[in-house]
Formats: structure tokens, sequence, C-alpha cells
């Protein structure tokens, strides 16, 4: 293939010589293979984008504090007023949850109360700690570095010990139930007590109320006893954080029971490098169709169906 | 899906899930934004228009049978229902007195909130002329008020894309966008429940956790290896290495020197011979001090200096340089890492020997003895080992005189050694390695900070580059969870579409 040459109009003359130049300078700019010449025009769009960037977006994204786009100060979509970047965990608060869990082993439920963090943000919390304690262990290399860097740029929240704070987020939530998003007509007296409980039963026989339905249920307890004339708030909290790690306390031995008469079912045989496990098994006990999901090993009249075509073998879940 | 062709276009742009300079300048523009209505569209071309460009961004790598199979009209959303609230009201209080006109009740669980309020006020200062512009003249806008006190439901389309294990990374800040996360999991850097995970389609589940290899994530944010970098760095400590043999050449010389002048004395003591290369052990004890006081110079340049807070680009080199013509020193094989406690162990024992330790009370000890030290005279010995090392270092009178007011006379105290330590450790954790295949020390990518944001459903710990998959998004009041630069009208055009009603 011939190679393009710049500029439209060249005596045959200067051709050789603007070809060999322009080879030239293009093959020690760009790429020693390439013999096309870079194309010097810069289109409109284009000009007007690096002319955004280097006079609006090099200065203004700040690498030491959290710069969104906007317009709002926490809006990364500037088309989306809806999507807001909220703050994530301090460093000192991962910290404090991981020290009153792991070391003063108060329940999840008193933490998350106390500082206003989801349940299930406490337990996460906690376990990735660990691992790092664990990394810290074994001698791997954090990427410190780019944490410093990413924990700069998100907003964040902070907690401090008998401070007014404000909440990280909210701990009470509740998902709407699939029942509950149709609309309903109920008609009923103007004298009846109307309650919460009688529209989840409005819904649906089986829907329970949202009461019942809160993933923090001692604390409503806890507001009723505030609320009555002689409650005393700080004793009643008092009480549910002694309960709570109890109830986890009972639940960690029941854990632990369990595992170990899983253990006691398995029998271990050590033979040189291996270890055989060696576990009862009811090979009737196959299901109807004799293809029930857990049963493993060849049935005679029952076709694999593993390795046909089309057959998904992404995992659903890892245990 | 492979790549399409002009992925970043400006003429008919597209956002997508990237860092990329081109994305950040298109959606700076509004290039998000909903075209205004205004009725020359059907309504099907506006649900197509809004499909193409949602899922140019979610999930553009997904071929659209896929996404069709994943998309569940079902779109999930929370209610924050305080305890207090449902301690005091049972409920009926929402609906008392309806029958009879009443509407003066106004309490509701909203009363009870106490997380922080979003701003919907639109503020003045904005990035793109566009952006003011759209806001002010669009038909939308005006629609788009009220949503706020609503639960926008419809910008929860593409919640369940959102479970992938690929947008999850990217979601966590962990890739610079969904395509590099998907190479990531199909490279096997990453791992679910401790478990090598290799399908990038994988479902999490609340409560999966997720790690990405901690080079993978260091490489795919940070920014792009400059090959002129490392060249300046080798230059640097070429310098280093020449000024050393410059020292040790300046020694030789004046030591024979020495020799010649004390054989015209006439002496004849010294034995003829002697050739000038060869150095008696005293003599390498001198050259020893000599190399290890220029050393220090920078180190004293970094530690005594303090007319700055942080520690500059140009003392962070400094240090980096002492490091290794510290290891050199301490005759340590080329290449090998040497902790910073060690090599502050080893010099302390060299500089012992060496006799070179300062003998003066520590200055934090008492302030006064520490005046008095400063007011006291030198003596011509220590200027001279100052002035020579200085000499070593290549520098001209004017900055000597700058440095030595900088430095001083003194030897290195154990405080600034144990400061020295520090700074080390510090510079250790973002050293200058060549072997990486991004820029170091390791720095943020370009334009990073205007996509950094951790959705609520992800809980990150970015030392060791793992994240939990909490739950699924959910939409609450004036909140969708859903990262998408879409406003929610585009949203529910394009849910329509894949509600498939015509």
């Amino acid at each position: 293939m011939a190679p393009r040459i710049c500029g439209t109009s060249t005596t045959l003359a200067s051709l050789d010589a603007s070809l060999q130049t322009c080879s030239r300078l293009a093959a020690h700019t760009t790429r020693s293979f390439s013999l096309t010449c870079r194309n010097e025009k810069i289109t409109k769009n284009r000009y007007e984008m690096v002319k955004w960037i280097k006079e609006r977006a090099t200065n203004s994204f700040d690498k030491s504090h959290p710069t969104y786009l906007g317009p709002h100060a926490d809006q990364p979509f500037p088309s989306n007023p809806l999507f807001r970047s909220q703050s994530v965990l301090s460093e000192s608060m991962k910290n404090r949850i991981y020290t009153q869990v792991m070391d003063h082993g108060v329940a999840m439920k008193a933490v998350s109360e106390e500082m206003q963090v989801d349940v299930r943000r406490v337990a996460a919390v906690v376990r990735l700690k660990e691992l790092e304690h664990q990394w810290k262990l074994e001698g791997k290399k954090f990427a410190t570095p780019y944490a410093k860097a990413v924990m700069k740029m998100l907003p964040q929240s902070r907690w401090a010990q008998g401070d007014m704070n404000i909440p990280h987020e909210p701990i009470n939530d509740i998902p709407v139930h699939k029942l509950s998003m149709q609309q309903l007509f109920v008609p009923v007296s103007e004298s009846r007590h109307f309650t919460r409980e009688d529209a989840a039963k409005a819904f649906h026989e089986g829907l329970l109320s949202a009461d019942k339905r809160s993933p923090q249920r001692e604390l409503i307890e806890i507001e009723r006893q505030a609320a009555e004339k002689d409650g005393d708030r700080a004793k009643s909290i008092e009480e549910f954080r002694k309960e709570a790690q109890e109830a986890e306390e009972a639940y960690a031995n029941e854990l632990a029971r369990k595992s170990e008469l899983e253990d006691a079912n398995i029998k271990k045989q050590q033979k040189g490098r291996f270890e055989f496990r060696i576990k009862r098994y009811n090979s009737e006990n196959v299901g109807k169709y004799g293809r029930a999901r857990n049963v493993t090993g060849w049935r005679y009249g029952q076709a694999l169906q593993e390795r046909k075509r089309g057959m998904v073998k992404i995992p659903t879940s890892v245990p | 899906m492979r790549k399409p062709k002009r992925f970043y276009s400006l003429n008919r742009p597209k956002v997508r899930q990237s860092w990329n300079k081109h994305n950040l300048y298109n959606l700076a523009r509004m290039v998000g934004d909903q075209p205004p209505m205004n009725g020359m569209r059907t309504f099907f071309q506006q649900k197509w228009d809004a499909k193409a460009r949602t899922r140019g961004y979610h999930g553009d790598h997904i071929p659209e049978k896929k996404w069709i199979r994943l998309f569940d009209r079902r779109l999930r959303s929370a209610v924050d229902m305080p305890p207090k609230y449902l301690a005091l009201n049972d409920g009926s209080e929402q609906a008392a007195g309806r029958g009879s006109g009443l509407t003066t009740n106004q309490v509701s669980a909203e009363n009870y909130w106490v997380t922080a309020e979003v701003d919907t006020n639109f503020p003045d200062r904005v990035n793109h002329p566009r952006m003011r512009s759209a806001q002010r003249l669009s038909k939308n806008n005006l629609l788009a008020q009220p949503l706020s006190n609503l639960t926008p439901y419809m910008q929860m389309t593409f919640a369940p894309l959102e479970r992938r294990l690929d947008t999850a990374i990217f979601r966590a800040l962990f890739a610079s966008s969904v395509r590099q996360a998907r190479q990531f999991v199909i490279h096997g850097a990453v791992k679910v429940n401790g478990k090598k995970m290799v399908h990038p389609s994988y479902q999490l589940n609340p409560g999966d956790m997720f790690q990405v290899d901690v080079e993978k994530v260091l490489y795919g944010t940070g920014q792009q290896k400059i090959p002129q970098e490392s060249v300046r760095f080798k230059s640097r400590l070429e310098k280093a290495e020449e000024r050393e043999e410059k020292a040790q050449a300046q020694l030789l010389k004046e030591k024979s020197g020495e020799v010649e002048s004390e054989s015209a004395e006439g002496s004849s003591e010294a034995p003829e011979g002697a050739e000038p290369a060869a150095l008696s052990e005293d003599e390498q004890l001198v050259l020893r001090e000599q190399l290890l006081e220029s050393l220090l110079v920078d180190v004293k340049m970094v530690l005594r200096d303090r007319t700055r807070m942080k520690l500059s680009a140009k003392d962070k080199s400094r240090l980096r340089i002492f490091r290794k013509s510290a290891a050199k020193f301490l005759s340590r094989p080329e290449g090998s890492e040497i902790d910073a406690d060690e090599l502050i162990d080893e010099l302390q024992s060299q500089m012992k020997s060496l006799n070179m330790y300062s003998s003066g009370k520590e200055r934090s000890e008492l302030s006064e003895d520490a005046e008095e030290a400063e007011i006291r005279e030198p003596s011509e010995q220590q200027k001279q080992r100052i002035n020579r090392a200085l000499d070593i270092e290549g520098l001209d009178d004017a900055q000597k005189e700058t440095a030595i007011k900088i430095i001083g006379y003194e030897h290195l105290r154990k405080s600034e050694l144990r400061n020295l330590a520090d700074l080390l450790k510090q510079e250790a954790e973002n050293p200058i390695d060549e072997s990486k295949p991004y820029a170091t020390p390791w720095r943020p990518r370009p334009f990073m900070s205007a996509f950094a944001f951790i959705p609520r459903y992800l809980e990150v710990n970015p030392n060791i580059c793992a994240a939990v998959y909490l739950r699924h998004p959910v939409a609450r009041k004036g909140l969708g969870e859903v990262p998408t630069p879409f406003p929610y009208f585009t949203s529910q055009l394009a849910h329509n579409w894949y509600l498939g009603r015509g």
C-alpha cells in the first residue's frame, strides 16, 4: 500500500522529498514502523475538550478532598440529582467498631445502636478488619498509598463518644415488601382503630407488620419503656446490651455445637499426605426423580446433565 | 462483548462506566441529560433513545439478550422507620379523622428521621456552562423538582447489574472501568469468599466478600507509567555514585600531596615505593567517614529544614537516593530491599564506630542547652568536614552557605535518627520500583476524585482491597442507590422499554 502524503497540492518533483520528510518525521515522532503521517488537524470537538480539561478540570479536581462534577457538592453525576455520594466510615470508626466487638465482646446489635451503623455493616467491618489483621500476621503488603488517596477523595462519617453525632445511616430500615407494593382500597368504619397490624393483614394474610419486620425490634421496646411515666432510657439500654450479648453468645455456642456434631459424624483417616474423610450417606435419598440438587454419583437410567451444552456453570453462591 | 469503535466519541457521545477523561468531559457537558421533549418524537422513539443511552452506560459489555434475562420489574426500596416512631405511634394516626375531613395530623416516620438531609437547592457554582443552561431551560427540571420528595423507583431499573461481580469491583473503586474489572476477574485476580472466581457475571449474594489483588488495583487505579521518569531517577542515582567516586579520588589526591610535601621536607622515613592508590586502615576509615558525612548531608537537609511542614517532592527524592546509596554504603547486594529499622540500626553502629555520634544533649531534653549548643562556635575540624562533604555534593559557594545555615555543623542526634527512620518507613510504603506496570511512586489516576464514590450497599476496606456486598441496592425517599448518570425520565423510558408493553 502506498503511503499517504501530507499536503494536497504537491508537484511531482516535490512529492518524493515530501514523502521522505513526512515519513521520516512521522517515523521518529510516533512509531518507528508507521508510514502514515500524524493528522495535524484537530477537530472542533476535540479542541473544546482539550480546552475544557486544561482550563476547568486539571486544577479543579483536587485529590485531597472530595470534588465532584456537581452542581451540588456531593453530586457525582450532573444530570442525576437523585444519586449522591454518601459518606463512608472513617478509619477511626472502623477501628472502634472492631475493638468493641472483638476485644470488649460487645454485641454487634449494641454497637450498631450506639454508633448508628447498620448491623450488617458492623459485621462486614469486623470481617474485613479481621482479614486485615491476618494479612499483617502473614506479612502481606497493604495497598497503603491507594487507601490513603481514596479515603481523602471520599466524604467520611465521624463519630466521637458522648458527642451529638450525625448518624451514619438509618439502622432500622424496613424493606418494602412485594405484597405491599399494590394500591389497595379498604373501606373501614370511621370509628375503627386501624393500625399497622391491620394494614399488613389487609395486604395479605401472612404479611407481618413493620414492627415485626424491624431488624432492631428490641429498640422499639426500649423507646416504649422510655416514653412511659417512670421510664429510664439509660437503664433499659443497659439491659438491652446485656441481653443482646447473651443472645449472641448463645448463637455462637449453638453454631459451635452444630459444627462439632458435624465433625463427629465424619470419620477421619490419616494416610501419609492425605486425610480421608468418610461420611455416612444414604444412596436411596435422591429425591422424587433421582435428580435432587445435592445428590452425587451416577444412577442407572439417569443421564448426567452437567456436561451438556448450554448448561450454565456459573456458581450461584460461594460458601 | 467486544469494545465498540469510537467508545469515547465526542460527536455522538455516550456516558460510559469509566474514569476516562473523555467520559469526564461528556458528563460535564450533560451528555446524560434527557433531550427536551418538544413533541417531535413518538413515544417509541423516546423509549428507544433512552434505552440506547442507558445501555451505553449500564453493562455495555453485556449482550442485550443476557441483560433482558436479568431485568426485573420488581424494584426494591426501603423505608427508614425509626424505633421511636414505631414505639410512640401504632399507625392509626395516619388515618385518624380522615373521614371527618381532618388532615391536621401530620405525624409520620419522617418527623423522627435524624440522618443528614439531602440538599436539593440549586447552587450557583457549576463546572460547565452547559450545566447551568440545561438546569435553567429544561422542561424536565420543572417536572423533576417534586421528584425529590418521592422514592425514585425508576432509578433502580439497572439494579440487577449492580449485583454482578465486575460491576461491584468497579463500584468499590478497585478498577478504572467495568471492562478493566472484568479483565481482572477473568485473569484470576479476584476472590469471592476466599475462593478464586473467574466468572465476571457471578451474581453476588448479600454478605459475599470479594478481594482483588493489590497489585492489580494499584495498576488499575494508578497513573500510567511514564518512561522518562525512571530515567530521571536513574540519572540522579548515577550522579550520587559519581560524587562518591569523586570523594575517593579527592582523598587520594590529598594523600599523595601530603606524601610529596613530606618527602620535600626531606624526611626519608616514609617508605619510597608506596603506591598512591592503596590506602592504609586509618585512611580507609577517614574515607568512610567522609562518605558517610556526604551521605548524611541530604538527610540533614530534609530533617532540619523547618520552613516546610510537609515533605516536598525534592525532599522525597533526596530520601530515596539516600536510601539507595546508604544500602550501597553498607555494602548490601544491589537490588536487595533493606528495612528502615535495620538501615537505621546499622547506620547508628557505623556512626558509633566512626565516632560521628553527637555527644551533645538532645534538643528535646533541654531547650536552653540546645540554644547554647547553637551559639557555641564550631571547631575548625568540623567546618572542614562539612565543607568537604558539601564539595562532594557539588554545591557552589552560595549554595554551600545556605546549606550550612540549614544543616549546621553538628552530627545527627538520636531523635533525628528516629525521625529519619519514620520518614524512611513512610517512604517505603510508596517506593520507586521500575518493575511495576504503573508509575511509581504510586499516585491516583488523573480526575479520579470526580468518580470516587462508594455506594452504601458496599462496605470497602481499601487497605487490603477487599469489600463486602452488604445488601441489594434500594431506593429511598429522594435517593436512588444505583449510581446512574441519567435523570429520572430517561430511566423511566428505559424501564418502560424493558417492560415490553409495546
